[in-house]
């Protein structure tokens, strides 16, 4: 018991990374299991943290509300943005949504009142890791079922073919928003915590290099199912720990990974395909 | 009601322009309730194009399609596809990877309705469609003649995919199906098993628009023919008067109207 105490203190900050990147790695799956490739979900993190830390900090907000809005914000921003991006797909969506995110980190940058490029210090630390993990359970859950329902299918077959699905009965444009907005929601609420259980948060975190780390985790696990990309994120953010001897040659090793993966298993490495009838049984 | 059929699907004046190209040119005809219509006529006269027009893929320049008495212009293909039209497609656009039971099922979803709270809560609402959209999928997957159905899509043959899409396409109750090549790719004996899975969804009064380049099957198949050249309506009318046509026979083989070209269209 006392080895376990003692590992869970030195490691406390990855077994929080782990499952917040978990969080991620579900947030860009949700986009991409319709076929949207977005790389703003780093920006939907800023939000998700920025909101919920400034309610902790400045109103000092009931800490469930506080992530609730850090959910709500960054779901009804992706709203907003899905006005001019609902028509645009592929490489167009992608360099679009770059620009959203890095947009949320240059606003966040200018942003005196949350403490401009220095970012906020000093939020209490209230994220734990069964809350952490409680709500990686619950989106992974949920994903489950989701996939077992005719939204899950409808997803699916939008991603395959949007035209054929659209001939089946399939409002896809209704879809790609709600896949947008509940990407933002996931993605914030993994910011939310992040920013209670660091106690501090900076637009620096947020950048393109997060943007593609996060969708790292979707590559390597890949989007067969939901838990494909969480163990993406588990393997990418353990990683760089173990390979601490090599010193700064290790996060090569993560770029690498991804080649070998990309080249030999282009589907991702945990791609078990999931049966998506069944729910009623 | 009176025992006059009603018109299942009409278009009126049907116009579509790409820049110079007027690829469909005032095109019209009716659909009787329960009929089985054909559209034929030579590579580039239009049918395809008719077809996306008819499901929504493609906006008209001009003209007018109805779906019995409801206007359909300006409705999302699957708005059109909820009103009760169906279609497949000429080149097979089954969910590669996805089993033929979920193929079929993605058929059903406009006449599935529950919502996310009774996803979210469990209800037995949902869980009632969703086990009887699986009993109807597997009923439509006999009904079309095909076995194993956790098979994935993207491992069945030509013909069993084209089997597949129509499963699927009447998986969404449709009132009018349009078959956009039904029997291309599929050997004799594929195509006489077709021909009788669609005589037999005519005795079940679903009207069917097809295009078919297969004149033999065609003319066994259908009521009425309308027949397109250059985007135009050159004929219409019985299997028979569209045979005996000499509009038609030159449209197809230039104007060597011998007996080569009558036999040519069966």
């Amino acid at each position: 018991m006392e080895f376990l105490a003692d590992f869970a203190f030195v490691y406390q900050s990855l077994i929080y990374a782990v499952g917040i990147n978990g969080l991620l790695a579900l947030s860009v799956y949700v986009s991409l299991s319709a076929g949207q490739l977005s790389l703003g979900q780093a920006g939907f993190m800023a939000i998700g943290a920025y909101s919920s830390a400034l309610l902790s900090l400045k109103y000092d907000a009931f800490f469930p509300l506080a992530l609730a809005m850090g959910m709500l914000i960054p779901a009804l921003f992706a709203a907003l943005i899905s006005i001019p991006t609902l028509r645009l797909s592929g490489v167009y969506l992608a360099l679009t949504t770059i620009g959203v995110g890095e947009l949320v980190r240059v606003f966040f940058v200018n942003l005196d009142s949350a403490g401009g490029a220095l970012g906020l210090s000093g939020i209490p630390e209230k994220g734990s890791f069964a809350l952490i993990y409680g709500c990686l359970f619950i989106v992974l859950f949920g994903m489950f079922a989701f996939a077992r329902s005719k939204f899950g299918r409808a997803i699916e077959a939008m991603r395959e073919d949007e035209t054929a699905a659209g001939t089946m009965g399939i409002n896809f444009p209704r879809y790609r928003l709600a896949v947008l907005v509940v990407s933002a929601a996931i993605a914030g609420l993994a910011g939310g915590l992040n920013a209670h259980v660091s106690s501090f948060i900076g637009p620096a975190e947020y950048g393109f290099d997060l943007a593609v780390s996060i969708l790292s985790f979707a590559l390597l696990g890949g989007i067969s199912n939901p838990l494909g990309p969480v163990l993406g994120a588990i393997v990418l953010t353990i990683l760089p720990e173990v390979l601490r001897p090599i010193h700064d040659y290790r996060l090569a090793v993560n770029g690498a990974v991804i080649v070998i993966v990309m080249i030999f298993c282009p589907e991702g490495v945990f791609a078990w395909r999931i049966r998506r009838t069944g729910a009623a049984v | 009601m009176t025992g006059a059929p009603t018109t299942a699907l009409s278009v009126r004046d049907l116009t579509v322009r790409f820049g110079g190209l007027t690829a469909v040119d005032r095109v019209s005809f009716e659909v009787p309730q329960g009929s089985v219509h054909g559209l034929i006529g030579p590579n580039g006269a239009g049918k395809t194009t008719v077809f996306n027009l008819i499901s929504g893929l493609i906006a008209p320049t001009a003209g007018e399609i109805f779906l019995e008495d409801r206007r359909l212009n300006g409705l999302a293909s699957y708005d059109r596809t909820q009103l009760g039209l169906a279609r497949t497609f000429q080149n097979i656009r089954t969910f590669q990877s996805m089993s033929l039971v979920e193929n079929v099922m993605i058929g059903c979803h406009s006449r599935m309705r529950y919502s996310i709270g009774d996803l979210l809560l469990w209800r037995r609402r949902f869980r009632s469609i969703e086990s009887e959209a699986i009993e109807r999928a597997h009923s439509l997957l006999r009904f079309v003649g095909l076995e194993d159905h956790e098979r994935c899509a993207g491992d069945l043959s030509y013909g069993d995919q084209r089997r597949v899409e129509l499963a699927r396409a009447l998986a969404s109750e449709p009132k009018v199906l349009l078959l956009d090549e039904p029997a291309a790719g599929l050997n004799p004996s594929e195509t006489e098993e077709l021909l009788e899975l669609i005589r037999r969804l005519r005795d079940i009064e679903l009207t069917v628009l097809v295009v078919e380049h297969d004149m033999k099957f065609i003319m066994r198949l259908c009521d009425r023919i309308t027949v397109l050249n250059f985007g135009r309506r050159i004929a219409e009318g019985i299997p028979n008067e569209i045979k005996a046509n000499p509009v038609v026979i030159e449209a197809y083989l230039g104007n060597e109207t011998d007996e080569r070209a009558k036999a040519a269209l069966g």
